[in-house]
């Protein structure tokens, strides 16, 4: 009880304010900048907490966390490029939104989904970390693997109304996983000699081509045909869409949690798992389809990617190993501070603990009024005329795309696929299918090699030995047949 | 935006007409160029090393990423720069098996190794509940029947995979390696239950370790370590495998002696300062200490050994 005080006093000193406030401001803005994300914003951040407690320290850090994962929201909304990769779902709902007039209404959805994930997430860390804790780690290659499948099979229900163009999509991005080292034998593939792809196609680099680039070859192609009338408003929403958005929020802080907390899957799972989740149980009473601009949409990936801060602390907390690329950064910074993240955190430094508990509570708190306050100045970027718009993406995209790896070559290839996601967009290949495809495919292919590795003599009836993998894998099964069968069955006539 | 851009030309502006000095090394800043992404083991070594160099050579000492082709893209940003010691790289006992898999474009020889100034053991982990209780009992489990036994570690063709094939040789079985992306992850389906022993770094397992839900066989250091002195050695069971993760730092051939003798000296005052021991302490690091000729022979003789490693797995040509 002590503990809880002390780290009480804390959180509310004024550096504890004070770093929960920076940290806010800070991750909404790194996670805004496409490039810029979570990990890379902690990293920048950790030298700054050298000087301070490691209380302080702690409480900034995940305070950036935090804020990063909503501010990826913003700009998928208002520009249509994702400023993380588990915000790339949102774009499919959040984006058409906001073109449709209302990016009040898309902003207020993320902004208070992403809160009560959050919330969520936190409460979860604190309160059944253990039992969550066990449960990740029932995830072994075998399980990995089916996990992916299971990802995979929701391509099929992100297609939209063409089957085989979403298949062919998924099948795009499959082959462009299979460029750099092996994960198992460390042989070249497709490298071409270029050394700047030993480590694959970097995603971030390819989403920023996709949805930035891409994007921008758009306006460019609007400009010159129309140029811009559509009247924006900021206005937020109703009680009802309110109502309406509360359970997807409630069901996408679990997906986020439980895939958070899974060494390894993370936020970039979990926000198309929580999306699809909500696709299929969508009535058709919406007043906005998936895909054109559904509340709902918008709610479940948002709600999911910030319950994934929560649940990725776990691992961190109960086993002292890290849930995502951020935390291991996290690991990084408490071991420079002396301390060892684990278990025995709760005995020796009780108010490290507490305070990051509370820190991240608090934290969601300041993230929603900084999100309110600042959303009116954001929704001015949707009136900025296309054209000095498009120009600013565009640079904003190459200095992304450069200072990730600091390399002259991804400006290149941020190009490369910026024509790719145009040329798609232009004949009607979706880009869900593709992104999914490059996220899981290299999960599923490293855990495949390694499970068949792992189960020597047995080969693939390795699958079938665990309980979670062929419940997973039977679950892909349904799912995939379900989508296909409505995918593939006549349309009716449905008005709009 | 358009602000930070009017600065950022205003810098860079500044940098291209600074004039070139005369003056004794440094002139300028320096930068440590990282080949690991910001927060990993690496990079924490060259943040931690920089604020200490920066006081003995008087000019700021900036850490600069550059992750990506194994190493490959940080050493050809530093070849292409002039070897006058303002541009460092990290160097890891990594470097050798890439030069071996002939993976870049560089050899060994084209660095100055400088210091060697931390290293990580391997060690073999088991869970505590295994029957398995020395090295000894794991070789003979090996031995009789690895059919069923799951074994497995950070990367393919790497540092750990490098030191159970030495210990296979020495133990005479042999066995399938699972290799993981992450060290993390091998600890994690190890403590899952999906491995049944996992080469790892001690550093990596800390936790468990201390508690006792995961025990250690073996370790690679060549006496006891401090921080696990309950852990037996490789080499006290009769099986000789003294193998460091060593991290430390190189710079471009034909770097100037004098200049190497003040880098070097500003290495040796900031191993030798509390910060850098306390952190390493925290950070469960062995401290090491190579000389340069002798750092440049052990790299040079690491791509031999590792030639014939790589060969004998079948990932290189004879």
């Amino acid at each position: 009880m002590d503990a809880v005080l002390a780290s009480l006093q804390i959180v509310f000193s004024l550096g504890g304010l004070a770093s929960i406030l920076f940290g806010v401001a800070a991750g909404i803005f790194v996670g805004a900048m496409p490039g810029l994300g979570p990990s890379m914003g902690v990293a920048l951040l950790v030298p700054l907490t050298f000087s301070m407690t490691p209380e302080v320290g702690v409480i900034l850090l995940v305070s950036l966390y935090l804020a990063a994962e909503y501010g990826g929201s913003i700009s998928a909304i208002l520009i249509g490029t994702p400023g993380t990769a588990a915000a790339t779902a949102t774009v499919v709902d959040g984006y058409p939104l906001c073109r449709a007039g209302y990016p009040g209404k898309a902003l207020t959805a993320s902004l208070t989904a992403s809160t009560i994930g959050g919330i969520i997430g936190a409460l979860a860390l604190i309160i059944a970390a253990q039992p969550i804790a066990r449960f990740a780690l029932s995830f072994g290659p075998v399980e990995y693997c089916s996990l992916g499948i299971l990802g995979l099979a929701i391509i099929s229900s992100l297609s939209g109304d063409n089957l085989i163009k979403g298949l062919g999509a998924a099948s795009l991005g499959l082959v462009l996983t299979l460029v750099g080292v092996d994960p198992v034998t460390g042989v070249t593939r497709f490298t071409f000699g270029f050394y700047e792809l030993f480590e694959g196609i970097p995603f971030l680099t390819a989403l920023i081509g996709l949805f930035a680039v891409a994007e921008v070859f758009s306006m460019v192609e609007q400009e010159l045909l129309a140029g811009q009338k559509a009247h924006f408003s900021s206005e937020g929403l109703t009680r009802k869409e309110l109502l309406h958005i509360l359970p997807t929020s409630l069901r996408g802080s679990i997906i986020g949690t439980v895939v958070g907390a899974v060494p390894g899957a993370g936020g970039s799972i979990a926000c198309w798992l929580a999306y699809d989740q909500e696709k299929r149980l969508s009535s058709k009473k919406t007043e906005r389809p998936f895909g054109e601009g559904a509340l709902r949409g918008v709610a479940a990936p948002e709600s999911s990617n910030n319950a994934t801060v929560g649940g990725a602390l776990i691992p961190l907390l109960t086993l002292g190993m890290p849930g995502s690329p951020t935390t291991a950064v996290l690991v990084g910074a408490l071991m420079i501070h002396g301390l060892q993240p684990g278990p025995k955190l709760f005995v020796e430094n009780q108010t490290v603990v507490y305070s990051l508990f509370i820190g991240l509570i608090f934290a969601n708190v300041v993230m929603y009024l900084m999100g309110r306050l600042g959303m009116r100045l954001w929704v001015k970027i949707v009136a900025i005329p296309q054209a000095v718009l498009a120009a600013t993406i565009l640079a904003l995209s190459m200095i992304a795309a450069y200072s990730l790896r600091t390399l002259t070559f991804d400006i290149w290839l941020t190009l490369g696929f910026g024509v790719i996601g145009f040329i798609m967009k232009k004949s009607h290949f979706p880009l869900a299918p593709m992104i999914l495809a490059m996220i899981l495919g290299p999960m599923v292919e490293s855990n495949y090699n390694r499970a068949l590795l792992m189960a020597q003599a047995d080969g693939h009836l390795i699958f079938l030995e665990s309980p979670l993998s062929v419940l997973l894998l039977s679950v892909a099964v349904l799912a995939f047949a379900y989508s296909t069968y409505k995918g593939l069955r006549p349309k009716k006539s449905v008005g709009q | 935006m358009r602000f930070s851009t009017f600065l950022c030309s205003l810098l860079a502006g500044a940098f291209l007409f600074a004039a070139p000095a005369v003056a004794a090394y440094p002139t300028k800043d320096v930068r440590l160029v990282c080949w690991s992404a910001a927060g990993s083991s690496l990079d924490v070594m060259a943040r931690t090393l920089a604020v200490e160099m920066e006081k003995s050579l008087k000019k700021p000492v900036v850490v600069e990423n550059r992750v990506g082709g194994s190493g490959a893209v940080a050493m050809a940003y530093a070849m292409a720069q002039p070897a006058d010691g303002h541009v460092l790289l990290t160097t890891t006992s990594s470097l050798s098996f890439t030069v071996a898999k002939g993976n870049v474009p560089f050899k060994v020889e084209d660095f100055v190794m400088l210091r060697a100034v931390e290293g990580e053991p391997s060690s073999v982990a088991v869970l505590k509940d295994s029957p398995i209780k020395t090295l000894d009992d794991f070789v003979e489990v090996m031995r009789k029947d690895s059919s069923k036994m799951r074994v497995g570690g950070y990367a393919s063709a790497g540092f750990h995979q490098f030191v159970y094939y030495k210990l296979q040789q020495l133990g005479k079985f042999t066995g399938p390696w699972v290799p993981f992306d992450g060290g993390n992850q091998a600890v994690a389906a190890l403590l899952g239950g999906h491995l049944d022993a996992a080469v790892i770094t001690p550093s990596s397992a800390s936790a468990q370790i201390e508690s006792g839900e995961i025990r250690l066989l073996g370790i690679s250091t060549d006496t006891r370590s401090d921080y696990f002195p309950n852990v037996p050695t490789m080499k006290e069971q009769g099986y000789d495998i003294v193998e460091y993760l060593w991290r430390g730092i190189m710079v471009k051939k034909g770097t100037p002696a004098d200049v190497i003798d003040t880098i070097n000296a500003a290495i040796d005052t900031a191993v030798q300062s509390e910060s850098w021991k306390n952190t390493a302490k925290a950070r469960r690091q062995e401290s090491l200490s190579y000389s340069t000729e002798e750092l440049s022979a052990k790299a040079a003789s690491e791509v031999q050994e590792r030639k014939t490693f790589l060969q004998s797995i079948g990932l290189l040509k004879k």
